[in-house]
């Protein structure tokens, strides 16, 4: 698990954590502008849906991922064309800050809470119509339109003056924030929901309709009848007495101002860090997820437990193992994190073929193999012996015409070799390096190395033998 | 038995062991591998010729040579034996050689191995083929 951990971090670079972030971010913004709001809901169900998927991925339903990736397709436009009012309104905003970085901590102040209840309850007494809409964590700007900007402080006789007026803003809506009244006369986005109740007027579904789309709770008091309705998070239901209202205003706006702006930012950094853990999961799920395939010569490692023979060859000593796995991990990996080992329990010279399968290779984890190309290797043990042999130079190139090497003496002129029996049995003269014949016109002595098979070593610590030659003239 | 007679019986083997070993017996001389045999003499002795020479020759001089008898010259290229060619020599002094051809495949470490018709080692010699 380690080891693992250990290759998929090593391979996480500046780029990939800058990838994360922004991802993150981007996740982050999306909930700050949807939360509350029905497109927020249903991004939460396309999310189940693409966790769905990748389950189905990995756990290899096949048919299962095909149609869930159908089903995220179809959703995406579904959410695209069934929300295009919402997302038009958002990406409509009149500051580029409220999509890209701002964070709305803004709301009416505990203090004017009582102003407003007492003010919804005489417009309620009086039978005088009014729309009040208190903003939750989000702006309701890209979900509104039209409006006077008005700006001024809450109180129970500005809110009634403009309802009971019929002044141009009566029949719209008016926002309660930052303990002001910041705009009136204001358009909500009507509610289609076709099972309301008849009574529900226009007043209603405008109510209804921005709680639908947003976390905003909207006040809404009937002409004909003088009720008092709350909607929220898309549903509207009626208040009877101002206790009621009381407590679910407090509820909606929390027990002070700070606190509920101390526990926003704390929300938000929770928001936040979970954004980052899902986007890290889901980087991690397609950058390590992902598996391909890879090809590598790995040579073979031969254990043997007894010392009465030694290896003499092993062919093919490179095995090509075709494995599969996570795209980063396989890029990453080389030869030499794969062991691949033969145990040898023979005990006597001869050739034996062995077979190579899974157990005899180590892989780091997440790696799998598909093939593996010899799957037997022939290994010839042999007995280890020495043998004295003689020396010869192994002169190359193209000899003067005019000259002859008459006499050559090479010290030493045996060697002790160590080597496997059956390979020294056939061999009994040890060859020197190549010494080139074309430039020699005169007697000398030289230094040279000895050309051993790499199964076969000195007995002496010999690196050179010493060549004296002596070289006449044709006559 | 007396300690005499383990004595005789001893002196008797070594005697007719030493007669029958004496029996093949002959003493190398020279062995040279050359170019050329001119009058029956080694000419261009060397360890190292060029293929272009086109023929070697290994010539061997023997001498107390007690009877009739063969010796072999055995032609090895890399370990390789390429010719075994009997010879006869003849008592009390003979001079005999081998001769093989050699083309531009041939370049590389020879070495001829002179044997008695038992395969007893007598001598080797060594040489290289070059261009």
């Amino acid at each position: 698990m380690n080891k693992l951990l250990n290759i998929i971090f090593s391979t996480i670079t500046v780029k990939d954590v800058l990838d994360i972030l922004i991802n993150s971010y981007i996740l982050f913004r999306i909930y700050v502008l949807f939360y509350g709001t029905a497109i927020f809901r249903a991004l939460i169900g396309l999310v189940l849906l693409f966790v769905c998927q990748r389950f189905s991925s990995y756990t290899g339903l096949v048919m299962t991922s095909y149609i869930m990736q159908g089903i995220i397709t179809v959703a995406l436009f579904v959410i695209i064309i069934g929300f295009r009012h919402e997302l038009r309104g958002i990406l409509q905003t009149k500051r580029i800050g409220d999509i890209f970085w701002r964070i709305k901590i803004k709301r009416i102040k505990k203090s004017n809470l009582h102003d407003v209840i007492e003010t919804v309850f005489s417009l309620s007494e009086k039978k005088v119509g009014a729309l009040i809409v208190i903003p939750g964590k989000n702006s309701v700007n890209p979900f509104v339109s039209g409006g006077t900007k008005i700006d001024s402080l809450i109180s129970q006789e500005l809110i009634e003056s403009i309802f009971m007026s019929k002044g141009p803003l009566h029949d719209g809506a008016i926002i309660l924030e930052d303990g002001k009244i910041k705009k009136a006369g204001v358009v909500l986005p009507l509610s289609e929901k076709e099972d309301l109740p008849a009574y529900y007027g226009t007043r209603h579904r405008a109510a209804l309709g921005l709680s639908e789309v947003c976390d905003a709770l909207v006040i809404s008091v009937s002409e004909e009848r003088g009720t008092v309705s709350i909607a929220i998070g898309g549903e509207i239901f009626q208040i009877y007495d101002n206790k009621d209202l009381d407590l679910i205003l407090n509820s909606h706006l929390g027990d002070t101002a700070k606190s509920k702006s101390n526990k926003d930012y704390i929300s938000y950094s929770f928001v936040a860090i979970i954004c980052l853990l899902i986007v890290s999961g889901v980087w991690f799920t397609f950058t390590r997820g992902q598996t391909s395939f890879a090809s590598l010569d790995v040579p073979v490692e031969i254990m043997k437990k007894s010392s009465n023979v030694d290896i003499v060859s092993t062919s093919p000593n490179i095995i090509k193992l075709t494995l599969t796995g996570p795209r980063v991990i396989l890029r990453s990996i080389s030869e030499n994190d794969i062991d691949l080992f033969v145990k040898v329990k023979d005990q006597e010279p001869g050739t034996y073929l062995y077979d190579i399968t899974e157990k005899n290779i180590s892989l780091p984890p997440g790696i799998k193999i598909v093939k593996i190309d010899p799957s037997r290797i022939k290994i010839k043990l042999d007995k280890i012996t020495t043998k004295l042999l003689p020396v010869q130079v192994d002169w190359v190139g193209k000899l003067p015409k005019d000259i002859l090497i008459t006499d050559v003496t090479v010290m030493p002129a045996k060697v002790h070799v160590i080597g496997p029996k059956t390979l020294l049995n056939s061999i009994s003269t040890i060859y020197t390096e190549k010494v080139r014949v074309d430039n020699i016109n005169k007697s000398g002595e030289i230094s040279v190395e000895l050309k051993l098979d790499p199964v076969l070593r000195l007995k002496e610590h010999v690196d050179t033998v010493k060549v004296k030659f002596i070289v006449k003239k044709r006559d | 038995m007396k300690k005499n007679s383990y004595i005789k019986i001893s002196l008797t083997f070594f005697i007719l062991f030493f007669l029958y070993a004496k029996g093949f017996s002959y003493q190398l001389i020279t062995a040279k591998v050359c170019e050329e045999i001119v009058n029956g003499q080694p000419q261009f002795s060397s360890v190292v010729f060029s293929w272009s020479a086109k023929k070697i020759y290994c010539y061997t001089l023997f001498d107390q040579i007690e009877k009739e008898s063969f010796i072999y010259h055995q032609w090895y290229f890399k370990d390789k034996l390429v010719a075994k060619i009997k010879l006869k020599l003849k008592p009390p002094v003979w001079a005999t050689f081998s001769r093989i051809y050699i083309r531009e495949s041939d370049i590389g470490p020879w070495r001829i191995e002179i044997v008695d018709e038992n395969g007893n080692l007598i001598h080797t010699l060594r040489f290289s083929v070059v261009k």
